[in-house]
């Protein structure tokens, strides 16, 4: 497989330099790379048709044949070695590029002026330009397949497919979902779905990857076709026609003439497509790419820049946006009377916050007013709304959804290394020796991260270690997969510190110099024997000691972990173990190493580090800190409450109590992705003020007074902060719909009514303020975001930032680390005679949470319309249940109806529980216990019983799912076998027909 | 105590919403682009006197159907030929050095002036005026133009 050094997020090590000549010039080099990519450093135009920087040679093309030491080679097929003499345009190597390209319109109709594609990006279109094509020789042969237009998001038309495999390498190599092939021996070969011909129904998981790459318009997004181009929408015959007199008289007119109507059509195009350059409101990943549009029209996503992405999306990034344009968008503000809600002005809808907002605080002081941020907001609405809380109603009731999930993984951080983010980046992952996943479903939480994994596993051999429940994709191909019982993670891990600890596995150098604490700590794992993991784990000594060995001999290991950790009541506590794992053995302050907390949702990470906390200012400044505190009250211009404040869970209960009375809750449908849905239903009808900002009227804004229009991430300026500690921004590519705001709008709206005087314009400013008052943010500035520039704090003020913590040291006070000491204690809720099955529940792949965006495009709807339940098959056979049954979870806090599909992702009494709701949450099912910590509630930590209902419906997962599709793995588009075939000879070998580069006939 | 209550934006409300949104974005652009509106108005009234909306209101419904007929026979193989020999001549007449053909048109015209002869002239006069530089020339030339014609011939049976 290549290892040559690619561009993009997986860039290698740069090689050692040569000199080589090019067209009688020197050019300097990289000994082993590729030689197209020096060529085209050097500004050469060489034909390239299935090259792309970001997946290495495929080598099917042939149109960059140049003659290397005066012998024909593909140039992206050939390794720089010093002193090597190239020519890219000598007679013979003009020739072999032409005949290669001649043969590529033998399988592509150029009708590039009423094209969908023709937007001055298609490859073959600029390769026609490049080459000066007048004329084929190879007459154009149609295939004998039809369009394929079975899936929701894109369609496939084999007879415009020139068989560059570039999608089949992308899906094999980049993706790595190992769909696509093509059938090479076949008399017309073509790609092939699960080496079949319809795309719907096979393991096809729409991420896009294949349609970004597609170098003509043989894969195309359905929402181009038709709106791309200003001839396109013609009736289809009168196209065909039209394509057929151009045809018939290109021998006197030439491509030349052609391309230059089409090319003049595609400026016009510029016109009315506008491009715009945001990041991914779903995952934590934070892809980044752009967006096209016409109008409100979304045409397509462009991924190609992004840091963390390069070329890859999932389902929801490339094809997930028609929500913001769903009916259904709130745009005005509602306001509940007597009758119910209705839509009403801003100006009443702010008189009535302001008014009892003042009341409360008057009459109850401002703690009796809460205030939720949003994890989908940007991080200047983070800041503005916590600014909001503590300086114009003067409360520390601050949070932000974050607490859901990751708080425990910062915690767990903070206590041993300092930081509450991933150690390093997206490259680390990929570029480890060994990659342990634990409670995380990487492939379908975190699908263009995982990626990564997949190919470093596949095209490397990294090492793959999973430790989940459920047997899920990166389990699938993990070298070592483990199921412990649910809520001992914290047990394994810690014996298997403790048994490198007793063979002197651990890294004496590294815990010497970096790490405090390691005697306490090695007594502290004086119960975590390998007997006492295996019996409590259920995981046998041998998998741990094997898994200890895998850890101390890597070369480097990351651990990335998520909600199958954090979400149990000793969440804190499992996350330092880890911690405390990647501190003994050395995986900490280098590349390819240390701890990657998977952060779920877009901005998880910047509406903590932007001060949505009861506890923290931005940057975590300690609240209770009075220098801090001064120094954010001498910034405000007010002074600050100095108690920590309550968080949301604390808030719930707060509520109940009767001592908080308000609640301000930003884009979070609390109601479905709190634990204990009823508890959080009966804690909202309590409320005297309850204000939401959304897209949507959600189950949660069912119990609010006044519901807000907030606006979309495609429809403000901000940034994001990803995973990796990444600060992207975005960029508005249209107005809200209606009266709808951006967030920090609101924000300050409702702040100037409580007698703020606010006058922020645009989102620069706040982040320059905050900026100004963090240290950790320092030198973050607008300008030097500008585009696909990032920043991955901490950030100095001079814009440097830190892509790997931990380089210098660890932030404490005497620059070293911590180990951690612990102890397990039991999960708050286990089975029992009762209740006496696991519940465990997450995301899919094509929905995000719940699914309050998703299901608002239609193509994800179709393709998994309801939430479903996982049964084992011997938990099926035991109680007569086969997939499509309905079934009642009870559980001791409510009551589910879901249907069953039974599989062997889960085992035994263990079941599992998709987040996306139709009727019925899974909250409906978890209790309130939370992490002793954080108070994350412990959302894996439930039982229930099942009630088998009498109805019986259909599967759950419609035919065209994915999950009910046979991936075809192989070593990427295998051209091997295309050059077997007995018709494939070399272009410019002797003995062919000679192809005079073209000029035109005169 | 909040009971939960549902709420859906009738369709009559939101028709009502999209027609208000409008509204507003077109009184913004009247204000932003008045001068340019003026001038418009001013080229449509001279327009609509020329009758020249009622036909463009015709064509533009009439869009897909009129599109459809001009193309109906342009896959017709005597278009797409009667197209490329039209092409073609372009090409001969466009390689064609104009001053020959200026000078011949000029010769033709003094050739006309000319009193015609009496009677027709005999056998060997018309042979000897074959044999003139400048006859034997346009032989030549005639001759080259008939065996490029003759190879067209050849390569397309």
């Amino acid at each position: 497989m290549s290892t040559v050094a690619v561009s993009g997020p997986d860039a290698a090590v740069a090689p050692k330099l040569c000199a080589i000549t090019i067209n009688g010039r020197s050019a300097a080099a990289g000994e082993g790379e590729s030689l197209v990519d020096v060529i085209n450093r050097q500004g050469i135009g060489l034909a390239q048709v299935c090259y792309h920087p970001q997946m290495g040679p495929i080598q099917t093309c042939d149109t960059c044949l140049v003659e290397v030491d005066g012998a024909l080679a593909r140039a992206c097929g050939t390794r720089v070695a010093a002193g090597q003499t190239v020519m890219t345009a000598s007679p013979r190597a003009k020739q072999a590029q032409a005949e290669a390209f001649d043969r590529i319109l033998g399988n592509h109709l150029l009708y590039c002026t009423v094209c969908d594609n023709n937007n001055g990006d298609c490859t073959v279109h600029n390769t026609t330009a490049l080459l000066k094509v007048e004329h084929q020789q190879t007459p154009y042969r149609p295939k004998p397949y039809e369009v394929d237009n079975s899936n929701p998001f894109y369609r496939y038309d084999p007879n415009q497919c020139i068989l560059c495999g570039r999608c089949v390498q992308a899906c094999q190599n980049v993706q790595v979902n190992e769909t696509l092939t093509i059938d090479w021996e076949d008399p017309h070969p073509r790609v092939l779905w699960d080496g079949g011909m319809q795309i719907a129904g096979s393991s096809c998981v729409s991420c896009g990857h294949c349609v970004t790459v597609c170098p003509c318009n043989a894969l195309m997004e359905k929402s181009m076709l038709g709106e791309a181009g200003l001839l396109t929408d013609l009736p289809k015959a009168a196209l065909n026609k039209m394509i057929d007199f151009v045809k018939g008289v290109e021998p006197e007119v030439g491509y030349g003439a052609i391309l230059q109507v089409s090319e003049a059509e595609a400026a016009m195009r510029e016109e009315h497509t506008r491009k715009t350059k945001t990041v991914c409101t779903y995952c934590g990943v934070g892809c980044s790419f752009d967006v096209w549009t016409k109008g409100r029209h979304i045409l397509k996503i462009q991924p190609e820049h992004g840091d963390s992405n390069g070329i890859s999306t999932c389902v929801k990034g490339k094809f997930g946006w028609d929500y913001v344009n769903s009916e259904e968008r709130l745009t005005k503000p509602l306001i509940r009377d007597t009758n119910g809600f209705r839509e009403t002005t801003w100006d009443e809808a702010l008189d009535r916050i302001e008014a009892k907002l003042k009341q409360l605080k008057r009459d109850h002081g401002p703690d009796s007013i809460g205030v939720i941020c949003s994890s989908k907001c940007t991080n200047e609405e983070s800041y503005i709304m916590q600014k909001m809380g503590r300086a114009a109603i003067g409360t520390n009731n601050v949070d932000n959804c974050s607490r859901y999930c990751q708080s425990p993984a910062t915690t767990g951080l903070f206590r041993t290394v300092g930081y509450g983010g991933d150690a390093g980046s997206i490259t680390d992952i990929a570029a480890a020796g060994l990659v342990i996943i634990i409670g995380a479903n990487s492939a379908e939480s975190h699908p263009v991260l995982a990626t990564r994994i997949k190919r470093a596993h596949k095209e490397r051999g990294q090492r793959l270690i999973v430790a989940d429940l459920r047997r899920h994709e990166m389990a699938d191909r993990a070298d070592i997969f483990f199921r412990p019982k649910p809520g001992t993670d914290l047990i394994w891990l810690s014996a298997i510190s403790r048994y490198i600890i007793d063979n002197n596995l651990h890294s004496k150098e590294f815990i010497d110099e970096w790490v405090n604490g390691f005697e306490e700590y090695r007594r502290s794992l004086e119960p975590f024997t390998l007997e006492y993991a295996e019996r409590m784990s259920g995981v046998s000594q041998d998998v741990l000691k094997q898994v200890a060995h895998e850890v101390v001999t890597a070369d480097g290991t990351c651990i990335c972990w998520a909600m199958g950790v954090t979400q149990h009541c000793g969440g804190s506590d499992t996350s330092s173990a880890i911690s405390n794992l990647l501190l003994l053995t050395g995986n900490y302050k280098r590349p390819g190493a240390g701890a990657y907390p998977l952060r779920g949702h877009n901005n998880v990470q910047g509406a903590s580090d932007f001060g949505a906390m009861p506890n923290y200012f931005p940057g975590y400044q300690r609240l209770e800190d009075a220098e801090i505190r001064r120094k954010f009250e001498a910034g405000w211009g007010v002074s600050l409450p100095p108690k920590p404040g309550l968080d949301n869970h604390e808030m719930a209960e707060a509520i109940q109590e009767g001592t908080l009375k308000a609640m301000i809750l930003a884009g979070e449908d609390m109601f479905t992705s709190d634990s204990n849905s009823n508890f959080i239903g009966d804690s909202f009808s309590k409320l005297e003020l309850f204000v939401a900002f959304e897209l949507f009227f959600t189950k949660t804004c069912q119990y609010a007074d006044i519901v807000l229009p907030a606006a979309a991430s495609l429809e403000k300026d901000g940034t994001f902060t990803n995973t990796e500690r990444r600060i992207q921004r975005l960029y508005a590519v249209f107005d809200p719909p209606g009266e709808a705001k951006p967030d920090w709008q609101i924000s300050q709206l409702i702040a100037n009514r409580m007698g703020a005087n606010w006058n922020y314009t645009h989102p620069s400013e706040l982040m320059h303020e905050a900026a100004s008052l963090t240290p950790l943010f320092a030198g973050v500035r607008y300008e030097r975001l500008e585009g696909y520039n990032t920043l991955q704090w901490p950030v100095a003020e001079d814009g440097t930032g830190t892509p790997l913590l931990y380089r210098d040291k660890f932030p404490f006070p005497d620059g070293k680390a911590r180990f951690y000491n612990l102890a397990w204690i039991e999960p708050g809720e286990q089975p029992n005679q009762e209740y006496d099955l696991h519940l465990n529940n997450g995301r899919v792949l094509e929905h995000f949470e719940v699914g309050n965006m998703t299901y608002h495009v239609k193509g994800i709807a179709e393709m998994t319309p309801e939430p479903f339940v996982e049964i084992s098959p011997e938990l099926a056979g035991e109680r007569g249940i086969e997939t499509g049954r309905y079934l009642q979870l009870e559980s001791r806090y409510g009551m589910a109806r879901v249907r069953a599909v039974v599989s062997d992702r889960v085992r035994g009494k263990e079941i599992f529980m998709t987040l996306n709701t139709h009727r019925y949450t899974v909250n409906y099912l978890t209790g309130s216990n939370t992490d002793r910590t954080t108070h994350t509630p412990a959302y894996k930590e439930g039982a229930v019983r099942i009630r088998v209902l009498p109805d019986r419906g259909e599967n759950p997962l419609p035919k065209a799912n994915f999950r009910n599709g046979h991936r075809t793995p192989q070593t990427g588009v295998e051209v091997e076998r295309k050059w077997k075939r007995a018709d494939y000879k070399l272009p410019g070998s002797v003995g062919l027909v000679q192809i005079t580069p073209t000029e035109p006939r005169r | 105590m909040a009971i939960p209550l549902q709420w859906k934006k009738s369709d009559e409300a939101r028709a009502a919403d999209n027609a208000a949104d409008l509204d507003r974005r077109l009184e913004e652009a009247r204000l932003e682009n008045g001068e340019a509106l003026i001038a418009f108005y001013k080229l449509i009234g001279a327009l609509h006197r020329k009758q020249v909306f009622d036909m463009l209101t015709g064509a533009v419904s009439a869009r897909d159907s009129l599109i459809e007929k001009a193309t109906a026979g342009l896959d017709n193989p005597e278009i797409i030929n009667a197209t490329r020999n039209v092409m073609t001549m372009t090409r001969l007449l466009g390689g064609t050095d104009p001053e020959v053909l200026h000078a011949f048109a000029d010769n033709l015209d003094a050739m006309r002036r000319q009193p015609a002869p009496g009677a027709t002239p005999g056998l060997f006069a018309t042979l000897r005026s074959f044999l003139g530089r400048d006859a034997r020339r346009a032989l030549v030339t005639m001759a080259a133009v008939l065996n490029a014609f003759g190879r067209a011939l050849r390569v397309k049976k």
